[in-house]
């Protein structure tokens, strides 16, 4: 059953795909993760992580785009996900990602994300695109200013409080 | 976008929900009459309600047919079996996002379509459906379906509510005996 219209990106070392039932238990496992999931909205019961997993499906089926799963060419194993989150109340189209636990500290989610950005502006034809961090998120503000991206406003997000609002360069700059 | 679910009846198209189905859906889960679908709630909530619900396909391989008028194409409901996770097995649902839309035999030529489906096309022996004790409405078009008080799957998980079960042709208990 494929629902999603999710293209198939590649990098040196990655799979971008529409997400797949077998992709809900690592994803779940993350979002019950409390402690690294707080970007998601952190979750405690199984139901909702799962919802959330049902969510990113919808998104893709009615906006055009969502999260892909990152899956490691080598191992064939999903390894995160990464892609533009827009659901009904966002501030703007978000450019998103996160690396499972054991996957950390490989350079993966900036692969990812970067591939994410250009399809973002090549294929979808966003002219600007966010990241919205939870404070203290250290890795992934690190992360979004190696990807040339700027602080630009604290906001408050309906789901997880206070955020941070990062700007990415835009099109022209990133496609060069 | 191949496999897209797909049935039609007389009156109503029926296919997996889509962007086009989300204002009726948004404005269904924003009214009073959401209620046993966890509503009235706010268009975000209702959104990534509406959303999760079209997710389930995928997750599942089955779920909600949004319904549409085959005349005018507008969304009147939705129609099949919800399986999120907590539910011990598929729920066979159907709801009308507007009273309007009551009285017409819409739901029942909906579920008919769908019970035939799950029954004839995917070989299911039986489906559950969790009805409101209050909902004078929905309990007779369950019987009317051919479903009756079921007192063997797992509890009703939702408050205030009974199990019917609908059974394939020939696979009732009786039929069986």
């Amino acid at each position: 059953m494929s629902l999603t219209q999710a293209p198939y990106l590649e990098t040196e070392r990655l799979i971008l795909r529409g997400p797949e039932p077998e992709d809900a238990e690592p994803l779940t496992e993350f979002l019950l993760d409390r402690a690294r999931s707080d970007g998601f909205g952190g979750y405690d019961h199984r139901g909702d992580a799962w919802r959330w997993f049902a969510l990113n499906v919808g998104h893709w089926h009615l906006r055009g785009y969502g999260y892909f799963t990152i899956e490691l060419k080598e191992a064939g194993t999903p390894a995160g996900i990464s892609g533009i989150w827009n659901p009904e109340g966002w501030p703007e189209p978000e450019l998103g990602w996160v690396v499972f636990a054991e996957f950390e500290g490989k350079g993966i989610a900036s692969e990812a994300a970067r591939r994410v950005r250009r399809y973002a502006y090549e294929d979808l034809g966003l002219k600007t695109l966010t990241s919205n961090i939870v404070p203290g998120n250290t890795r992934s503000i690190a992360l979004a200013e190696r990807l040339g991206a700027s602080y630009e406003r604290t906001y408050q997000n309906y789901n997880m409080g206070e955020d941070l609002l990062y700007r990415h360069p835009g099109p022209d700059e990133v496609l060069g | 976008m191949s496999q897209l679910p797909h049935l039609e009846t007389d009156r109503l198209i029926l296919s997996a929900p889509g962007a086009a189905d989300q204002p009726a859906m948004l404005s269904f889960l924003g009214s009073d009459r959401a209620e046993f679908y966890g509503g009235p709630m706010e268009p975000v909530a209702a959104w990534h309600k509406f959303s999760a619900y079209v997710g389930q396909w995928v997750l599942r391989g089955y779920g909600f047919y949004a319904i549409r008028l085959k005349d005018s194409g507008e969304t009147i409901g939705m129609a099949g079996p919800h399986h999120p996770e907590g539910f011990a097995e598929p729920e066979m649902s159907w709801l009308l996002t507007d009273a309007a839309y009551e009285g017409k035999g819409y739901a029942r030529e909906a579920c008919e379509a769908v019970l035939r489906d799950l029954f004839e096309t995917r070989g299911w022996d039986s489906v559950v459906s969790y009805i409101d004790t209050a909902n004078a409405a929905s309990r007779a078009l369950a019987l009317r379906l051919g479903a009756r008080l079921d007192e063997t799957g797992a509890p009703c998980p939702l408050p205030g509510c009974e199990s019917f079960r609908h059974f394939a042709p020939g696979r009732s208990p009786e039929a069986r005996a």
